[in-house]
């Protein structure tokens, strides 16, 4: 009977260690920073005319190459903010997308309890807060696997509303318990490792979880800046694009 | 010199590529103000290359419509829109001009083969942008004529 009695004991005491430890473990582990890097997902091989593919090679970045940007993924339980970090200075002349489209992204903030995604970036000397949900991010999951590294990704398929030319693509593992993923493609059940939109296709290289105090500042929500929708933005930006045009061309012609 | 070899490369592939290009394609225009006005739409930047107002490049297209004759409509309709826009900023512009619609074309032209394969307009534009600049940087250097 005693000795039924204190293997119980034993059995509960066991049980609450494995308990704690495993929190403790989760809880550490829900916070910190992805690194990803991009490359673009086409290559001029498919372009007939052969002087034509010359030209483009000749001007553009070896495409299909991994660019040197680091684009960060800092997370801190359920918010996270997905930013390029300060490129250094290029040695090469030729035209990068990768570093083109760095430079437009400015800082992703989402937030999977209120749903919130908030593009906060700089247009036309403008700061905009450009605000979508996470609904709008559907997702067709597929029984698909690939290993990539130790992790078993599964794929999975971004509905497509509105006509896109492409499709995007998520692989994500569940072994990484993290609902996010770079550009604030999100709501996954695991954090996704590579993701290929119509240009690009962006691979998760590192990930440690600790974030110092100075790098949670990072994860909050932008609150300068002008609240826009989407559709919103779109539409200023067709409207400052005409104008910009406008004037570059009266300006030449002016001079 | 690795740039002004990367350049000039450039710039001679471009105006062979434009140019053959478009011939290749045998795309023969028809002579009138709308298909040739849809053409300076499409490239809608070589306006204000032009140095001119649109109105003006409308009264010239107009011009040449009525100045066409029987004998000399069939070699302009063999020849192709980037031919006829060269020809047609020729005569009311200088070489400096003829090299920015040069580089014109080679933004449009990348904007559009961009457009088949994304619907990223911000991302295109701003490749487009590029182009052009890589482009006028030769083009203030005289390396292109």
């Amino acid at each position: 009977m005693v000795s039924i009695i204190k293997f119980k004991m034993i059995k509960h005491f066991l049980s609450s260690i494995i308990l704690i430890s495993s929190v403790n473990f989760f809880s550490q582990k829900n916070e910190g920073i992805a690194i990803y890097k991009a490359k673009t997902s086409h290559t001029f091989d498919n372009i007939e005319k052969e002087n034509e593919r010359e030209v483009l090679n000749k001007i553009f970045e070896n495409s299909g190459k991994e660019s040197s940007i680091n684009f960060k993924l800092f997370f801190k339980n359920e918010k996270s903010v997905f930013f390029v970090e300060k490129a250094l200075k290029r040695e090469s002349k030729k035209i990068d997308f990768v570093s083109i489209k760095a430079k437009i992204i400015g800082k992703i903030y989402v937030d999977l309890i209120t749903k919130e995604i908030v593009q906060h970036r700089e247009k036309f000397g403008e700061v905009f807060n450009i605000n979508s949900n996470l609904n709008d991010h559907e997702w067709i999951l597929t029984k698909e696997t690939i290993k990539i590294g130790n992790y078993t990704c599964y794929k999975a398929i971004l509905k497509n509303k509105g006509n896109k030319k492409n499709e995007t693509i998520a692989w994500y593992s569940p072994k990484l318990p993290y609902n996010i993923g770079p550009l604030g493609y999100c709501g996954l059940p695991g954090l996704v490792i590579v993701l290929k939109d119509d240009v690009f296709i962006y691979t998760l290289k590192k990930i440690s979880f600790n974030l110092s105090k100075q790098d949670e500042k990072i994860v909050i929500k932008p609150n300068v800046g002008k609240e826009v929708s989407v559709s919103e933005y779109d539409s200023i930006y067709k409207i400052m694009r005409k104008r910009k045009d406008r004037l570059e061309k009266e300006n030449y012609m002016r001079n | 010199m690795k740039k002004i070899l990367l350049v000039l490369v450039y710039v001679f592939a471009t105006g062979t590529t434009f140019m053959n290009a478009n011939s290749s394609k045998k795309e023969v225009i028809k002579l009138s103000t709308t298909k040739t006005m849809e053409v300076f739409d499409e490239f809608s930047c070589i306006i204000g290359f032009n140095r001119d107002d649109k109105a003006r490049v409308s009264a010239f297209v107009d011009n040449i419509e009525t100045t066409v004759t029987e004998e000399n409509v069939f070699s302009l309709n063999e020849i192709s829109e980037t031919e006829l826009i060269e020809e047609i900023l020729k005569l009311n512009n200088s070489s400096e001009d003829i090299v920015s619609l040069k580089c014109c074309l080679a933004k449009q032209w990348i904007k559009r083969e961009l457009r088949k394969i994304s619907d990223q307009d911000e991302l295109i534009d701003e490749i487009g942008d590029a182009v052009y600049a890589i482009c006028e940087v030769a083009r203030d250097l005289g390396w292109i004529d």
